[in-house]
């Protein structure tokens, strides 16, 4: 065993220990997690296995949870009432904060979630095979070529891209194998460059075509050297010029490209006319492409009398992709949630205390909050998984945000849903001890179902086996205040868990 | 009339393995081949019982001995005459983990 494992597996160990020590009443914790580290720096230093630390650490849970339940008294405690509200919104308030700072902390997620604006609407992304799947190029340069000279009643402007792995070779640095998309001199125009960026382009004239790194890609693999910028290097045998570093994730679609090189007129001549890429577009303003919207088509001839179909789809549309698929799925999740659980909450009667009125709005909120709760964990975690590696606009990452998104709402709904049921109208905790009531034989006789009780004494709910003339639903009953006495000193808080 | 506790085959060897001198639970551990999983807690109850009682070592040994401090076990009166009455019930007891100086013998 190698002293770095050793350490490595006595790291392991030690903070399975501290795990562990969550569990223990926090005033005893101190003392719990002294032992159980002196026992294990025993452990670690006569044993010279690997695996003893930490199997050793792992039976400090069944220790910790000894000392939970019994407060190191030795004597059972009561059982805490089961989940009140507060913990329920505030465990759900957690977990999307967990996501949205995870969303935060991934780049590709981040730039997901800022996109959530309009930008380059004037601008769109022309397709052979419609966006979705779209992962390799499919506009011939062929027709690239006629649209800039036919198309001047839809488009200003056209640029050619392809993209390509390329090996790049430069002195005093150990890259290899980048991902470089050649491309027409005006492509670097249609980017949302800084002005900054913008200007210290413009100041670098260059006979060599010219290359742009993306921020990431200067970073690894350069170490950002801020002497780079201006210098020539070779990429796939073709000396190029370092023109200027572009902000990450400047361009979202398939493929993530790590340089793009700006190659001159002559390159895109010398192209053969089935060489395919990808072609975006500026829309004249005057033109009728105007007022075509975010997504058309446009029908060319093609050979043979035939005629293609390319999709035209506004960049604005496939940077604000991720917000629609979360509504789209949002929407579908509502439509689905009848057919996985009843949607009626059940029958609460009014009640003649003064505070049940605002109890009910009280419930009513939990509820709101809760979903709200549970959108926003669910859109912060679908958005940090599903863009955990892939760029904006890969269709991995589409498909991925709209499984999980579905998946993750249709069943958080669903969870939402059933807990609303299970709560007491009056304190909204957890209602506990079911107990069965009736025999399903005499279903028509008399009610036949399960009886839950509130902790607090507030009441008993109803659940009906099957919807009969006796009870379509769930019945929540009020019990008269005189019952109290019975649930007085029911749950006396333990002073370690307040 | 007190109530006297019922312990279990593997209470009666943390029992004896303190008795014989394995006063801390690694060495409890060690003697006995149960995980640390049902030693701590079994010690726990045992004290709860009061059949045997910890106590923190002075803070000068861990010092000099470069160590963290350790927190001892053992055998408290009724712990003892509880474990005679184990003897009786568990006869092998006493082979199964003889104290470190029979051992040696």
């Amino acid at each position: 065993m190698t002293p770095s494992s050793r350490r490595l597996s006595q790291v392991a160990a030690y903070a399975l220990l501290r795990t562990a020590s969550a569990l223990v009443p926090r005033r005893q914790r101190a003392e719990w997690l002294a032992e159980w580290r002196a026992e294990l720096w025993h452990v670690c230093h006569e044993d010279k296995n690997i695996w003893p630390g930490i199997t050793f650490s792992a039976g400090a849970f069944q220790d910790a949870l000894y000392f939970r339940r019994t407060g190191g008294s030795g004597v059972t405690m009561p059982t805490a009432p089961r989940g009140s509200a507060a913990r329920c919104l505030g465990a759900l308030f957690v977990g999307a904060f967990v996501g949205l700072v995870i969303c935060i902390a991934l780049p590709n997620a981040h730039e997901a979630l800022l996109q959530f604006h309009s930008r380059n609407s004037d601008s769109v992304w022309i397709s052979g095979d419609g966006y979705h799947g779209v992962e390799i190029p499919t506009v011939r340069i062929a027709d690239y070529r006629q649209w800039t000279v036919e198309t001047h009643r839809l488009f200003t402007e056209l640029a050619f891209y392809q993209p390509a792995v390329k090996r790049i070779h430069v002195d005093h640095y150990d890259v290899d194998g980048i991902s470089v998309a050649r491309s027409s001199p005006n492509l670097i125009d249609f980017m949302d460059l800084p002005p900054t960026v913008k200007d210290a382009i413009r100041i670098r004239p260059s006979a060599l075509p010219q290359l742009f790194l993306t921020e990431k890609t200067w970073q690894q693999s350069f170490h950002r050297d801020p002497n780079l910028i201006g210098r020539s290097i070779e990429v796939g045998g073709q000396w190029v010029t370092v023109a200027g570093i572009l902000p990450n994730a400047i361009w979202p679609f398939p493929s993530q490209i790590d340089g793009w090189l700006s190659e001159n007129q002559t390159w895109l001549d010398s192209l053969g006319a089935r060489t395919k890429g990808f072609v975006i577009a500026f829309i004249n303003p005057d033109g009728i492409a105007a007022a075509y919207g975010p997504r058309w088509f446009m029908t060319v001839p093609g050979p043979e009398r035939s005629f293609e179909q390319f999709d035209c789809i506004a960049l604005s549309e496939i940077f604000n992709l991720p917000r629609f698929i979360l509504v789209y799925t949002l929407v579908l999740a509502i439509a689905a949630l009848p057919a996985t659980t009843p949607v009626p909450l059940g029958e609460y009667p009014s009640h003649s205390n003064s505070s049940s009125q605002s109890a009910s709005y009280l419930r009513w909120f939990f509820l709101v909050a809760k979903l709200a709760l549970v959108v926003a964990a669910v859109c912060f975690w679908s958005i940090a998984i599903a863009y955990f590696v892939n760029p904006i606009g890969s269709s991995l990452s589409i498909y991925i945000l709209i499984a999980l998104s579905f998946t993750g709402f249709l069943l958080s709904f669903r969870w939402a849903w059933q807990d609303q049921r299970k709560r007491c109208p009056v304190c909204l905790r957890l209602l506990s001890n079911p107990a069965r009531v009736g025999q399903a034989s005499r279903n028509f006789l008399a009610w036949n179902g399960t009886e839950w009780i509130c902790a607090q004494g507030h009441g008993l709910l109803h659940v009906p086996e099957l919807s009969t003339s006796w009870r379509s639903s769930q019945c929540w009953l009020y019990l008269d205040p005189s019952w109290r006495s019975l649930f007085a000193g029911a749950y006396s808080r333990p002073s370690s868990m307040r | 009339m007190p109530v006297e506790p019922k312990l279990s085959h593997t209470a009666a060897m943390i029992l004896q393995a303190i008795h014989t001198g394995r006063i801390y639970g690694f060495s409890v551990m060690e003697a006995t081949g149960l995980p640390s999983g049902t030693v701590y807690p079994a010690m726990r109850r045992l004290e709860r019982d009061e059949l045997i009682v910890s106590k923190w070592e002075q803070q000068s040994i861990a010092d000099a001995e470069q160590r963290p401090l350790r927190k001892y076990y053992k055998l408290t009166r009724a712990g003892k005459s509880a474990l005679e009455g184990l003897y009786k019930r568990y006869p092998l007891l006493e082979r199964m983990l003889p104290s470190p100086e029979e051992q040696k013998a």
